[in-house]
């Protein structure tokens, strides 16, 4: 007997859209949770998905990806696979559980939200299986560091580092809660599926899982370009989200929407992928720099994606984004790898004398920037003096990344103006940001943002009590204020972080200019 | 201030699936199909080992057709999503075929 193809029935599936007549549309999509920007009902019911699917194909493809990834997190517990994985390699899997299992799971609301207030009955059908997806990655990364905890206990920071106040946790909430938790459903669709799934999340799932595949970490591989491929369905809202825009005259809409969270995303791969791919990553398996990936992914792939549906660089692309990427997460690094104890993994410096020549020569003038500051704590490891390694206080915290501000360093290294953060005053407190395009996003908007106190808010605030603390590394910071600060991070001495291979890279012979041996 | 140039324009845009690097028999029907249905046309294989790019300029197309003939049996085209890691472009999904485009000038 002869079916019908799928396109001429998919409609009359999916299409359940009805005119009001007991309550007012206000009631039904409250402008909190749906914005429509002044577009009419009728013009968003033509929105139409570009990849389609139905519910039994969508069912029959994702039962079988569950099986092959966990069939392969089944074989790969039985073995000697994770013991035998680089520890700065180990260091990128803990940091990503960590910053990505339970966000995903949160990004269930969002989808769900889309299901529920999307403003077409063909979208909230494709933000149900969104919702269905963010649900099996928060499950299946949930699941799979559980099962490594008897190897790295630190796993279970998959579940546990977004429920704590970990600086770290807190730049993800205050992301994530902008982009989807405390977001409407259209600038949802703006926001998360297309600037953040359609751009970065490439970066750290497919870029990830090329580097993982030369590692040998096949699970990690396997599971993560799985997920990617439930992503690059669901970020597919976006695209008819923002045609409809476009075409009823609020392309500045989007264009807004996007510049805001384009800059926000950007900020916390920076500090995610960034020291992923271009320290923690043993240097043999590198397959390009953070910037080679950025380049593909983000400023052709997703560059061109945009631009073609009528939407421009955002404004800050040329002067900020453009000199950003080639200093901003060597700062990052630096931070991170110097405050070591407030972070869940182990940071691995990756500075090794070979590892120098590599940075050098994907950024060039590396040396002479970032590479000089690594000089000094190589000596003091060298010197045993490792206690002029660690912190004894906190950064300046940016107001809306939530990032340590690095200007100094971003000037020091030739592409900043000035060494100065950013200060805004307004309505009686003062606001410190990293980065005009982050009062940007601030000034927008800013009974979106102005209650929320940053990281050192809090400790100048007295939320945040010095503690004394047993013994670590030596006792050098037992009696600073950064043991309270760890209390209120919920890092215990076993857990916060050490330098991944104890300090073995600052030991290593080189064979290039740089450092003197002490 | 360091001047950064952003390189951008005036280069061929690419679009065209990302398939995962997991089974090597798939990843390469779909390179072959690729070819196939778009003869005349230079297409670009890019193995990062855990993931393949695909690449045709402006406009790739992939039908279901030519897919079964290089699988050697029957396949639904939505059967592609678990080895679809992502694409470049953007996608217009049909029974029979995919298509990724891009269409704005410069």
């Amino acid at each position: 007997m002869p079916r019908l193809a799928r396109s001429e029935w998919y409609d009359l599936t999916r299409d359940m859209n009805w005119t009001l007549a007991y309550v007012t549309e206000e009631q039904a999509w409250p402008k909190d949770l749906s914005n429509g920007y002044g577009v009419s009902t009728e013009q968003w019911w033509t929105w139409d998905e570009p990849y389609k699917i139905t519910y039994p194909e969508y069912v029959h493809n994702q039962a079988g990806k569950d099986a092959s990834v966990y069939a392969i997190n089944a074989v790969v517990n039985r073995s000697k696979l994770f013991e035998q994985l680089d520890p700065g390699w180990k260091s990128a899997i803990v940091a990503h559980y960590g910053a990505i299992a339970v966000p995903e799971y949160v990004a269930g609301i969002g989808e769900a939200r889309m299901g529920r207030f999307g403003r077409a009955a063909a979208w909230r059908n494709m933000a149900t299986y969104g919702t269905l997806d963010e649900t099996r990655h928060g499950q299946i990364q949930s699941y799979f560091p559980y099962t490594l905890l008897d190897k790295e206990p630190r796993m279970d920071w998959a579940h546990k580092a977004f429920h704590t106040n970990e600086w770290g946790a807190i730049a993800a909430r205050s992301l994530f809660d902008d982009m989807f938790t405390a977001n409407d459903a259209v600038s949802t669709a703006i926001q998360l599926t297309f600037t953040f799934e359609t751009g970065f999340t490439n970066l750290q799932f497919l870029g990830m899982a090329a580097d993982a595949m030369g590692v040998g970490d096949l699970e990690f591989s396997a599971l993560i370009s799985s997920i990617q491929t439930d992503e690059a369905r669901h970020a597919q809202q976006g695209e008819p989200t923002m045609k409809i825009l476009v075409e009823n005259g609020k392309a500045d809409v989007a264009q807004k929407l996007i510049d805001h969270m384009f800059w926000r995303s950007w900020k916390v791969f920076s500090l995610l992928t960034g020291l992923s791919m271009d320290y923690y990553t043993p240097l043999e398996h590198r397959r390009h720099s953070f910037r080679e990936f950025m380049d593909e992914l983000i400023n052709k792939q997703f560059l061109d994606q945009f631009r073609d549906l009528g939407l421009e660089k955002p404004w800050y692309w040329d002067d900020q984004y453009q000199a950003e990427q080639n200093w901003l997460h060597h700062a990052y690094h630096l931070g991170v790898w110097f405050w070591r104890p407030t972070v869940w993994w182990n940071p691995d410096a990756g500075v090794s004398p070979q590892e120098r020549d590599w940075l050098e020569e994907k950024y060039p003038g590396w040396n002479d920037s970032f590479g000089k500051y690594w000089d000094v704590i190589t000596k003091n490891v060298r010197a045993d003096a490792t206690e002029n390694t660690l912190p004894e206080t906190l950064p300046i915290v940016c107001n809306m990344c939530h990032i340590p501000v690095c200007t100094p360093a971003g000037y020091n290294a030739g592409f900043l103006n000035s060494p100065d953060p950013h200060i805004l005053d307004y309505k009686g407190r003062r606001y410190t940001f990293c980065s005009e395009p982050c009062q940007w996003i601030f000034e927008q908007n800013p009974a979106r943002f102005q209650g929320h106190e940053s990281l050192v808010d809090r400790f100048l605030g007295g939320q945040i009590k010095p503690s004394l603390h047993p013994d670590f590394e030596g006792g050098t910071i037992t009696t600073t204020h950064l043991a309270g600060v760890l209390d209120y991070m919920s890092v215990s001495m076993e857990e916060a972080g050490q330098d991944a291979t104890d300090y073995a890279w600052a030991f290593e012979e080189r064979d290039a200019a740089g450092i003197e041996a002490s | 201030m360091t001047s950064v140039s952003d390189g951008t324009e005036g280069r061929k845009k690419m679009v065209g699936p990302i398939v995962r690097g997991m089974d090597a028999q798939f990843c390469e029907a779909m390179i072959n199909a690729v070819e196939t249905d778009n003869p005349d046309t230079e297409v670009i294989v890019d193995d990062q080992g855990g993931y393949i790019r695909i690449g045709v300029e402006r406009r790739c197309r992939l039908t279901r057709a030519t897919l079964e003939d290089e699988l050697g049996y029957t396949f639904r085209l939505s059967d592609i999503e678990p080895n679809l890691a992502g694409f470049s472009g953007r996608i217009n999904v049909s029974d029979d075929e995919i298509i990724w485009h891009l269409d704005r000038e410069g």
